[in-house]
């Protein structure tokens, strides 16, 4: 099968920066997100007949591209420790200081609340379209994106946290 | 969240999205095409081998090296020796000292302490505090934000010969802050007649937080009649001792009914010394609960670069129903063991870690 070659360039030129971006908020790591984005376009190429029929190729790469930075992470160590240890890293010279803590903030929420969030609010797509691209129902997506506020709010403001409060984070999901 | 989140994300992405140097589209097509043809000889297997070793790798790293500070610049009969940490403490009064040997006789000089500028969004003001030998206390300094730093001055009446400051150090540092954090360097700078007499200052150096694990963090399921135990570790990665508060939660579920009743006919315990002590009915929490710390099992004192460890158990009858939940251990710095103004140190820095058991 032929593959066009001229659209999947026009493609990748005008969506792979948004995209590394938008895996970049939801992952806290620019080199991660660069490595999973650049793997996940390479797929897109493989199959570049198919997913140039897509509705929402750019979807469908942000999809792949998560899923990759998950299923390579997850062979080695916990997300959550990874996070713990090493909190946001050293790759965010130049970005502005509020990001930057936004950042660090989204790292220290739950995975998939992270990413609702970021789909949400960055992305700016709907509860049902995160729904479909997440694959989770749409009740599960609203209350995702409730506790990942709720999660946030503390960790963006200046007071102190208090046990309590990230223990009925953590159990929120219980 | 503030108000702006939403405008703030999507500014930050940009920026993001605009200093990111793409691979050329040439070598993700080529890297398509390998794979494709990797995985029509079925070879995919080293791939997956090549990302988790890099994984791996990120999770070690190097340890922290010993700083040490820069040439002190000495004037006029002056010398000066600083003494602070390699690695702060996070929210925690940091003991930082220097010693000023004056050869030309008494005066009175004006001290600088100058923190440096933090490169993040600072919405906590850095505190400084130091001893007066006059009065016993620790004497608030006041701090003021300039374009060069924080900086903290008083005046100072020095005599001949040695003259030691001891000081604590709050660092400007956000909740969400990175862990860890780099640090501008720490200055001291002496003045006497509006000159600089003496100055000395540290290397770049790094502000961590306290580490929170269970050993093993896999599912962990068990049968009826059976005891468990389990281990949670708390490190602190500072060159800093303080003392620290350990809670313990249990979270139990229904699986069928949600969160609604915690399992109170299984024994938790952990270990005091040598001997099992049942957790409190506070360590129980039901889900629905808006402030549940869980029970203070113990308050610490983590030496610089020390662990902690301590044991628990469950023993689950033969009658108990089945449960899901997660086991939690919360560490924060005990406030009340800190030197200085326990007052303004009310932001304590939290490890929170979580481990999900099931009663079958």
């Amino acid at each position: 099968v032929v593959r066009d070659q001229g659209s999947f360039d026009e493609f990748y030129a005008s969506s792979v920066r948004r995209v590394t971006s938008q895996l970049h908020a939801i992952t806290g790591n620019r080199a991660d997100a660069e490595d999973a984005v650049a793997d996940a376009y390479a797929r897109a190429w493989q199959r570049w007949t198919r997913v140039s029929g897509y509705d929402d190729p750019e979807g469908w790469v942000r999809t792949v591209a998560y899923r990759t930075f998950v299923s390579s992470w997850r062979k080695a160590v916990s997300r959550n420790m990874a996070h713990r240890r090493h909190g946001a890293s050293a790759d965010e010279a130049g970005l502005s200081p509020d990001y930057v803590a936004i950042i660090a903030a989204l790292r220290q929420i739950q995975a998939d609340q992270r990413r609702a969030i970021v789909l949400h609010h960055l992305v700016g797509l709907s509860v049902e379209q995160i729904a479909r691209e997440t694959g989770a129902p749409a009740g599960t997506v609203k209350a995702r994106l409730a506790r990942g506020r709720r999660a946030l709010a503390p960790l963006l403001s200046d007071g102190p946290p208090r046990p309590g409060q990230l223990i009925q984070e953590v159990i929120g999901d219980a | 969240m503030p108000e702006d989140f939403e405008s703030m994300l999507r500014t930050g992405a940009l920026a993001v999205a605009e200093a990111t140097k793409p691979v050329a589209v040439d070598l993700v097509r080529a890297r398509g095409d390998r794979r494709q043809r990797r995985k029509m000889v079925a070879s995919v297997v080293v791939a997956i081998a090549v990302i988790a070793g890099g994984a791996a790798t990120a999770v070690g790293g190097p340890p922290a090296e010993h700083r040490h500070p820069s040439p002190a610049i000495s004037r006029e009969g002056f010398s000066l020796r600083l003494s602070a940490p390699a690695s702060y403490a996070f929210r925690v009064p940091n003991p930082v000292s220097f010693t000023i040997d004056d050869s030309a006789g008494a005066r009175t000089v004006i001290v600088e302490i100058n923190l440096g500028k933090t490169h993040y969004a600072v919405y906590r003001k850095a505190v400084v505090e130091r001893f007066d030998q006059a009065t016993g206390r620790w004497r608030n300094l006041r701090v003021t934000h300039t374009r060069s730093g924080w900086i903290a001055s008083y005046p100072l009446r020095v005599g001949t010969g040695l003259t030691r400051q001891r000081l604590l150090v709050v660092l400007a540092v956000p909740f969400s802050a990175p862990n860890p954090f780099v640090l501008p360097p720490l200055a001291v700078v002496i003045r006497s007649g509006g000159e600089i007499v003496a100055e000395q200052r540290t290397s770049a150096a790094e502000a961590v937080e306290l580490l929170g694990a269970w050993q093993g963090t896999t599912y962990s399921q068990i049968d009826r009649g059976q005891t468990r135990e389990f281990a949670f570790t708390v490190h602190n990665p500072a060159s800093v001792r303080y003392p620290v508060q350990l809670y313990f939660v249990a979270a139990f579920c229904r699986k069928a009914h949600g969160c609604s009743q915690a399992a109170l006919g299984d024994q938790f315990q952990w270990l005091d010394g040598r001997i099992w002590q049942p957790a409190a009915a506070s360590a129980y929490l039901i889900n629905g609960a808006s402030d549940g710390n869980g029970e203070l099992l113990k308050t610490v004192l983590l030496p610089a670069h020390g662990s902690f460890m301590i044991r628990f158990r469950i023993i689950v009858s033969l009658t108990s129903p089945s449960f899901v939940g997660q086991l939690i251990v919360s560490a924060t710095p005990d406030s009340s063991g800190l030197p200085g103004s326990a007052a303004l140190y009310l932001a304590p820095a939290l490890t929170t870690a979580t481990f999900p058991i099931g009663i079958n």
